[in-house]
């Protein structure tokens, strides 16, 4: 088996294969997913702490304040709370540093200088009665990472207030974090590209019938347009069902044309046959020995015909094969049924009168249709007709227009020619199909394929042939075109 | 008149050779498209015979190659294809005539003797031939001296067998001529109308000028001993 083709005139890109855009849709999805999770959990942890430690400044600033307050004039106690705050906690130290309205030190945590940023950097002293919410995050001059608060203190003595700052070092905290974000980072990492493998699983199993599928429709040939059994009997799920149903049908369609084919071209060659065996065993029985050239000229003469009416029948044939082919353009027009009904009889007068047939036209109107293929449906009808139509018989030709359509009709060609036995009826239309089975009337007997190429063209006229028979009162045939709704 | 016939089928090609030269012209013949197309190029042809499918150049490349050399001799296509798109390219290509395998000797001659006539078109407008003249711009027809009564078709018919006299006419022909019906039909109505034709015509006469060719068609023509 060769690939198909590419589509020309695409890109030279193969579309991605449906696995891959799964795959890569899931991942997309679940990675996103996973990072806004993460983001939100850093965030809350985070959160967490900076009101712990707010409220471990907030506490810090309130006990100064009421130290300061209970004993006005005295720093000895707040001196000891400032002091030992470097050392309170193991982790988190404490640096504060108490100043006068001034500016100057009055108290302050041994390395607090090296831990407060320059005075511009600090940030506005609350006032009395108010604690820090949430801290500000800043960094020392060396660079370590400080939570920092600063306060009014009332001195209790009257004056202006002194200004208390306190920074929390958060060093500890920081590199914690730090190790948070990074194993969130490979939780995310890790948990999509799991998914994405997941994702690749399913959709491999999933997809798993479209392969089936397809492995079952590699085992159509031309050769064997079956399979052992209808792919659409098979389970499949929703989405390939209609898939496989659809298949089936095709498959059927496929093996009725090609039944059809081959039975037709089986009846094509059969129909060769019979004229060239008569060429051939005349001709060759006139060769067996010497004869008068009046003989020959006779046998020429006859041989000639014969080559003629083969020649039409190739012709029909080639007709009947570019129709089915749809390669025939229909070029159709608005048509005057009184004036092709007019030709048509004009064309059969002399046959007729000849015959002692009387032929009537009648009927009016337009209809879409193509003229000359028109013509060539009438004239087989009607050369049929007056063929099986005896002396002194009728065979009328009329048109009735459709009013509930733009351009429809129906014409209708009735005979006296005792009618078609309803076990015929089925198959007239059909390609070499004939009443009578021995072929032994010559001349005047059609090819076989005149009421065939009649429904091919009302079939390509989106119209059809019917046929209403009565024997032994004769046949009517009727053409149906549909014209524009 | 000098005609050439460039096809590669040995049996095709000898029976229009032998057809040409019986009836007085002479016919060279080609196998190939190349050889044919030296031939062209070399010599003065009035009309060239042309197969379409030929071995090392086929016939729209020989008719394109002479017509780019501007030799503009009438081409007759011989063709056993006939969709519409393989007329229309031959047309556009400057073909001047098309006939479809199979076809009869005296369907070949007629098209053939068409085109070498063309040229200013010269409509007579009275048809002599022995004592039947046709007067074409009145649609009356006579018979020594005596009017004969014909129906329109039947003048048609009458006066296309006339104007060609000595061709053989095929039934196909005359009913796409006078009928209009460009297909083949089973039936024999195109014979029956050409005896009461020529029942009319010569009947009462002792010379007759309508012929039937079995086999061919009909003809019209004034034949010495008859």
């Amino acid at each position: 088996m060769t690939d198909p083709v590419p589509p020309r005139g695409r890109s030279p890109w193969r579309p991605l294969s449906l696995t891959v855009r799964l795959v890569l849709g899931y991942t997309a999805v679940s990675l996103v997913m996973i990072s806004v999770v993460a983001g939100l959990l850093h965030r809350g942890v985070y959160r967490n702490f900076e009101v712990e430690d707010a409220e471990l400044l907030s506490d810090n600033i309130a006990t100064l304040r009421r130290l300061i307050a209970e004993h006005p004039g005295d720093i000895r106690e707040a001196r000891e709370l400032v002091m030992k705050s470097a050392a309170s906690h193991q982790l988190e130290k404490l640096y504060g540093r108490l100043t006068d309205s001034g500016g100057r030190v009055i108290l302050e945590t041994p390395g607090t200088s090296s831990m407060l940023p320059p005075d511009g950097e600090l940030p506005p002293p609350l006032p009395a009665g108010r604690l820090p919410k949430l801290p500000h995050e800043h960094h020392s001059p060396s660079g370590v990472p400080l939570f920092l608060a600063a306060a009014l203190v009332e001195s209790g003595r009257g004056g202006p207030p002194m200004v208390y700052h306190v920074a929390l070092d958060i060093h500890h905290l920081d590199q914690w974090m730090n190790g948070y974000r990074r194993t969130l980072m490979l939780m995310c990492l890790g948990s999509t590209a799991a998914s994405g493998l997941v994702g690749w699983l399913v959709t491999r199993r999933g997809l798993r019938p479209l392969k089936a599928i397809t492995g079952a429709a590699q085992g159509v040939t031309a050769r064997g347009l079956s399979l052992a059994a209808p792919i659409g009997a098979q389970a499949w799920p929703r989405e390939l069902s209609a898939l496989a149903l659809e298949f089936d049908r095709m498959l059927d369609r496929l093996r009725q044309t090609f039944q059809r084919l081959s039975t037709f071209t089986a009846d094509a060659a059969h129909e060769f046959r019979t004229p060239l065996n008569n060429l051939l065993g005349s001709t060759s029985l006139m060769l067996s020995r010497p004869r008068g050239i009046e003989d020959y000229r006779t046998l020429l003469e006859s041989n000639a015909e014969e080559y003629q009416r083969l020649g039409q029948m190739i012709q029909s044939l080639l007709f009947l094969a570019r129709a089915d082919d749809s390669a025939m353009a229909l070029k159709p027009d608005g048509v005057n049924a009184a004036e092709a009904i007019r030709e048509v009889m004009d064309f059969f007068s002399a046959l007729a009168e000849e015959k002692g047939v009387m032929l009537t036209g009648s009927g009016d109107g337009t209809l879409q249709a193509d003229p000359g293929l028109l013509r060539m449906a009438l004239t087989n009808l009607v050369s049929n007709a007056i063929r099986h139509t005896p002396c002194g018989g009728k065979v009328s030709l009329s048109f009735l227009a459709d009013h509930g359509s733009r351009g429809g009709g129906v014409f209708t060609v009735e005979d006296e020619g005792g009618g078609i036995a309803a076990a015929h009826e089925a198959h007239i239309f059909e390609r070499f199909y004939r009443v009578d089975e021995s072929r032994t009337v010559s001349g005047s007997s059609g090819s076989g394929l005149g009421l065939a190429i009649v429904r091919t063209i009302m079939q390509l006229h989106g119209g059809g042939v019917s046929l209403t028979s009565h024997p032994p009162a004769g046949s009517i045939f009727r053409l149906h075109f549909p014209g524009v709704a | 008149m000098r005609i050439l016939i460039i096809e590669d089928e040995r049996r095709s090609r000898e029976f229009l050779a032998k057809g040409l030269a019986e009836n007085g012209f002479v016919a060279d013949t080609a196998e190939d498209g190349q050889a044919g197309l030296y031939l062209i190029e070399d010599r003065q042809y009035d009309l060239v015979v042309l197969d379409v499918m030929l071995p090392a150049l086929d016939g729209w490349g020989v008719l394109r190659a002479m017509r780019a050399k501007g030799i503009e001799t009438p081409v007759l296509f011989l063709t056993a294809r006939d969709t519409v798109p393989d007329r229309v390219k031959g047309l556009e290509l400057g073909a001047d005539d098309y006939l479809v395998k199979p076809f009869a000797w005296a369907e070949f001659l007629a098209r053939l003797r068409t085109l070498l006539r063309r040229g200013p078109a010269r409509q007579a407008e009275v048809i002599r031939l022995a004592d039947l003249e046709l007067d074409l711009p009145r649609m009356k027809a006579r018979r020594g001296g005596k009017v004969i009564d014909l129906t329109a078709k039947e003048f048609q018919l009458l006066s296309l067998l006339a104007r060609r006299s000595g061709d053989v006419l095929s039934r196909t022909l005359l009913a796409e001529q006078v009928w209009d019906m460009n297909f083949s039909t089973d039936s024999n109505a195109v014979d029956v109308a050409m005896g009461r034709l020529r029942r009319k015509v010569d009947d009462g006469f002792s010379r007759r000028l309508i012929h039937t060719v079995r086999g061919l068609g009909y003809v019209m023509e004034d034949r010495e001993n008859d």
